[in-house]
């Protein structure tokens, strides 16, 4: 074959790049994550997910799902329902993007009480990023929206969110120093950029586009000869760290910190409060399935406050391990990304489910009471 | 600096545009200078090795032609210096830390090992006399970092590269659409397909024995393909670049997962580093011509200085062990069943077999040590834990992969190559770069063989 005239060869170079730009754009779309526009809702006084729009993950799980009233996801009709409702508050694993909407815990959870005939519906309140103290400054924003509330879940993935003085970025946080406070997230409202450009990347699905200029934005560009600076790693907390005092053991004030966190917990919450902790568990270490959690510890250890302070306190770590043993399924990791790493699967969200239907079954007359 | 860092693209971008511009006396230099830059980006402190290995090469070759001089032992020398260097840098640390628990902490200088090779071919050219000495230093300094193939390879010989690098010409239209044409190529099956396909191995193989057995062999399957494309893909991007440049590089691969058996694996994989043991340590050994047993003997060692080139390890022996093992085991064969034609059932039952043997050598190759291989091993014979994960992306590589070869197989690789510009070229091309840019995995991933 002769090599094209130059003019036919520009031409098509122009008519390449037209097509394979086309062709990037239907290939993202299939298999790349929409962009999630968010609005600021009035009633609530946060940027929530714009409702009406749905959310496509393909990067872990392959799942869709919509928002609905207030951003939250998978509520029939998109309407908050009436009556009694079981709240899940927490993170990326409560708002589950991973899985389908009926897959959701919330879900699976309205699902279950139906069949067992409990008048109560699941919603699911979950951001990714937040901590414990996150969803209790939400808690009388949404207040209004969600009453009647028949029990507070407050799902913990990581027991870091327990813990004070855990940096996090734009969140709510728990301090010990100078003294046990909660302190409210401070303003950080979505670039100007993404809200106003989000959307336009939504409706014309230019998640591909989204993924370069976030690629972009992470790019450092070194000109300067080589070695390489080593990357400073930043401290992980680790599974117990306590805020030690001059006058007290760090034991005794991880002990009072928690009885702190606690009682704001009620204060803020009422009386119908589960907490939920679903360790990371069944986990792979060096050719072993383990089914110890390496928090053990300090689960214990809250554990005990929580029953010394009167709240609920629910360790799915034995109904993970159960299931693993009877199916050899683990709750976490998808088709596409390690078991056992990662976010709830579909068996994780509905273990979860299960538990609380349990819990709520075995408190059927004090929690559901008309 | 990997290929597919914006740095590289600005160094390759720059040194297009100045070679565009300057006179021919001045290309050498500018390509010289953008070599040491490309190394410097790595690391500075190992400049002065690369070029004082360069000076020292072109002084011995010099000395080499004087009257007097006795050339073997100047070849010897030159040999020892670059087999020293690269066994200080490579093997210190295995033979230290072996005894007595420590280690020296050593750098490996990036593609030392290939360099060393490359510099070999100089000396032994001119000791043979097949080239004359280059009297400008600077001639054996552009060619000893000539900065496609400095990381890993093609493993190009003196007599291929200083010929073109003397008469390195303006880049032109067409060398600058084949370059971006093989550099396309390369980017999508490293950043897309290789990368992807490591992130599944890492974690499976790295959790070997938790793991069920269709996992571990979808494991096995997926490295097999992972260090072909990562490997083939750097050696496209490689090509590619030195083509932008106008120079012409060996073919590093030829559809290697078409060979029927290992010797035709070994005529297909990583060319330049089989064809520099055939003519630099077989055939000096006396190759075939000494009789089966000679030859056979001959075969093992290359096979076990291949695996030790590879890596300071005990893993890379027994792959280069088994990999001896196979060439003469099909030697013998051979001998035994007379040279025939396969029937197609004949053919399809050698190349599973080509193929499996090839696979299952890989696992010593990829694993941490001796125990880490038994776990993998056992693994796959059934003794692994209850986890099930098979990742879908393991079947999509290996459906292209199937394809090209496919298409290798019926003379239709055209259709994949884009030869001779065809009006979809453009469209094609530039796609896979949108998905590389797109789809590459996150993190730093390097090029399994620049660690070698």
């Amino acid at each position: 074959m002769s090599p094209p005239a130059p003019r036919h060869w520009v031409l098509h170079w122009i008519l390449g790049l037209v097509l394979s730009l086309l062709a990037a754009w239907a290939i993202g779309a299939v298999f790349l994550d929409t962009v999630q526009p968010v609005v600021l809702d009035p009633q609530v006084g946060r940027f929530v997910a714009r409702p009406g729009t749905s959310y496509r993950s393909r990067s872990e799980g392959w799942s869709s799902s919509l928002a609905g009233e207030h951003g939250l996801r998978g509520l029939p009709g998109g309407q908050l329902p009436p009556g009694p409702k079981v709240v899940f508050w927490g993170d990326s694993f409560v708002e589950g993007l991973q899985v389908d909407d009926a897959e959701r815990m919330a879900q699976v959870l309205s699902s279950l009480a139906r069949q067992a005939g409990l008048p109560v519906t699941g919603v699911g309140v979950g951001t990714g990023g937040d901590s414990l103290i996150d969803s209790l400054f939400k808690l009388p924003d949404y207040a209004p929206a969600l009453d009647p509330v028949a029990l507070h879940v407050f799902f913990l993935g990581k027991l870091g969110d327990v813990l004070p003085d855990v940096p996090h970025d734009c969140r709510a946080t728990f301090l010990s120093r100078p003294k046990l406070a909660l302190a409210p997230a401070p303003d950080c409202p979505p670039s100007g950029l993404s809200l106003h450009l989000a959307s336009a990347f939504r409706s014309l699905e230019l998640g591909g586009a989204f993924q370069v200029y976030r690629r972009l934005g992470s790019l450092e560009l070194r000109l300067g000869p080589g070695p390489a600076p080593r990357p400073v790693l930043s401290p992980v907390p680790g599974p117990a760290p306590v805020p030690a005092t001059a006058d007290v053991e760090p034991q005794v004030a991880l002990e009072r910190a928690w009885a702190f966190l606690l009682a704001e917990l009620q204060l803020r919450a009422g009386p119908r409060v589960l907490l939920l902790y679903a360790p990371t568990l069944p986990y792979l270490d060096r050719g072993q399935v383990l089914l110890d959690d390496p928090e053990a510890a300090t689960a214990t250890g809250f554990a005990q406050a929580c029953a010394r302070a009167g709240v609920d306190f629910l360790d799915l770590g034995p109904a993970f391990a159960a299931h693993f043993r009877a199916t050899g399924r683990l709750p976490r990791g998808f088709f596409n990304t390690p078991p056992g790493a990662g976010h709830l699967n579909q068996d994780g969200h509905r273990l979860v489910a299960q538990a609380v239907i349990h819990y709520l079954k075995e408190r059927r007359n004090a929690l559901l009471a008309p | 600096m990997p290929f597919w860092r914006p740095e590289f693209l600005l160094l390759l971008g720059l040194c297009l545009a100045l070679l565009r511009l300057s006179p021919a006396p001045w290309r050498k230099p500018l390509l010289t200078l953008a070599g040491l830059c490309f190394y410097a980006w790595w690391d500075l402190r190992f400049v002065p090795l690369l070029v004082g290995a360069a000076l020292a090469d072109w002084a011995l070759a010099l000395w080499m032609e004087r009257a007097d001089a006795a050339r073997r032992p100047l070849f010897v020398a030159g040999l020892a210096l670059h087999l020293g260097l690269l066994g200080f840098f490579k093997y210190a640390d295995f033979f230290v830390s072996a005894p007595a628990g420590s280690t020296l902490w050593l750098i490996m200088p990036l593609g030392l090992s290939f360099q060393t090779f490359s510099a070999i071919t100089y000396l032994a050219a001119v000791q043979a006399g097949r080239m004359a000495a280059r009297r400008n230093p600077l001639d054996v300094l552009c060619f000893a970092s000539f900065f496609p193939v400095l990381a890993a390879g093609p493993i190009v010989r003196a007599e291929e590269l200083l010929p073109q690098l003397d008469a390195l010409p303006r880049p032109g239209a067409d060398d600058l659409y084949e370059g971006f044409r093989r550099f396309s190529l390369g980017l999508f099956k490293k950043l897309v397909l290789a990368d992807r396909l490591g992130l599944y191995v890492a974690e499976v193989n790295g959790h070997a024995g938790a793991y069920d057995a269709a996992s571990t062999w979808a494991a096995a399957l997926a490295y097999a393909l992972q260090i072909y494309l990562d490997f083939s893909g750097y050696s496209d991007m490689a090509i590619g670049a030195g083509r932008a440049l106008g120079v012409r590089l060996p073919e590093n691969f030829s559809f290697p997962y078409a060979a029927k058996n290992p010797s035709e694996f070994w005529r297909r994989w990583h060319m330049s580093l089989s064809l520099w043991f055939r003519d630099y340590l077989y055939i000096p050994l006396g190759g075939s011509r000494q009789g089966e047993a000679r030859t056979c003997a001959n075969l093992m060692l290359v096979m076990l200085l291949c695996g030790v080139w590879h890596g300071s390890g005990w893993t890379f022996v027994l792959w280069g062990a088994l990999h001896g093992l196979g060439l003469c085991g099909h030697r013998l064969w051979r001998q035994w069943r007379g040279r025939r034609a396969h029937s197609l059932p004949g053919a399809a039952l050698a190349w599973a077999a080509a193929t499996l043997f090839t696979g299952l050598c890989w696992i010593p190759f990829r694993a941490d040590d001796l125990g880490h291989t038994r776990r993998i091993v056992a693994a796959m014979l059934g003794n692994g834990g209850p986890v099930h994960w098979v990742h879908p992306f393991v079947w999509a590589a290996l459906a292209l992969t199937v394809l090209a070869h496919g298409l290798r197989g019926l003379g239709r690789e055209d259709l994949l190559a884009l030869h001779g510009r065809p009006w979809y070229a453009p469209a094609v091309l530039l796609t896979l770069v949108w998905l590389a840019v797109l789809f590459a995995a996150e993190g730093f991933t390097p090029f399994l063989y620049a660690r070698f």
